[in-house]
């Protein structure tokens, strides 16, 4: 087997494998689908770019997320951002069943994209991707205790923002 | 709170996203250069080692027909100037360097 074929099978495998939890770990931060796919996008082709080095990656899920941080950072620092566009112009959330209305879905929507940045991603990695705190811990490159604690920021900030006069 | 979250799941992300990156980094992986692909390098260097070594045997092989033709001319001479003649030849060219057809050619010019 050739070479260039080891490297676009070592990448599809950590596509396979972390793709999807990147890209919602992105939309969080990036607020904007157009966004997160076009920073996914670039990711793998800086993989791409490194040819046989992609073999001494040790840690595929570590170093794709800190790929992904660092290239929303670089994303956002050229001005690409969409976020001011978009944001509240497309659900990122659909209802599980019938029982949940458009409009609930939309409103929670709307309170999950106003928390902070930190909080909403440590929402939409440990409710809807089933990450441990460890494993946000990691994405986010923070320390478990303080990925815990802004999931509980987080709650505590949905609760005020669903339900204003329970406070 | 929690419950309540749970009610919703993020919507899937565009079907299409995954055929279009790995199709883009499948061309610009294999876009890279021809010396990347482990085949092609065997096959090169397995053509040139013997491309060489054919050059090689057709050299000597045509080194020994024209010390065979010397030889031949030389024994074929009648007269001493031809001879010499043949011997000045073979001392200049540096191809006739075996030592059979150079002693050979050593004796006859010590008789001569």
């Amino acid at each position: 087997m050739g070479k260039t074929e080891d490297i676009v099978r070592r990448i599809e495998d950590m596509y396979n494998s972390h793709a999807e939890n990147i890209y919602y770990f992105l939309l969080a931060r990036l607020r904007s689908k157009q966004d997160a796919e076009e920073v996914l996008q670039n990711v793998f082709l800086k993989i791409a770019d490194m040819n046989e080095r992609v073999f001494t990656i040790k840690e595929p899920k570590q170093y794709l997320f800190k790929a992904a941080r660092n290239e929303a950072v670089n994303f956002a620092i050229a001005g690409k951002n969409r976020r001011k566009d978009t944001s509240l112009e497309e659900l990122w959330f659909e209802p599980v069943d019938k029982s949940v209305s458009r409009d609930e879905a939309r409103g929670l929507e709307k309170a999950v994209l106003n928390l902070p940045e930190d909080q909403s991603t440590v929402i939409v990695l440990k409710i809807y991707r089933g990450f441990t705190f460890e494993e946000i811990a990691v994405a986010m490159d923070i320390p478990p205790n303080t990925a815990a604690s802004k999931y509980r920021y987080a709650l505590e900030n949905l609760k005020k923002a669903l339900d204003p006069q329970g406070e | 709170m929690e419950k309540q979250l749970a009610r919703m799941k993020l919507k899937k992300a565009d079907t299409g996203l995954k055929a279009k990156i790995l199709s883009q980094v499948r061309e610009r992986v294999k876009g890279e250069t021809l010396l990347d692909n482990r085949s092609f390098i065997r096959g090169f260097w397995a053509t040139a080692s013997a491309v060489f070594m054919f050059l090689c045997v057709v050299s000597i092989n045509m080194n020994n027909s024209y010390e065979h033709f010397m030889i031949k001319e030389y024994h074929a001479c009648g007269d001493i100037e031809c001879k010499m003649e043949i011997i000045a030849m073979s001392g200049i060219n540096s191809s006739m360097v075996s030592p059979v057809v150079r002693d050979a050619l050593k004796m006859d010019k010590e008789r001569l």
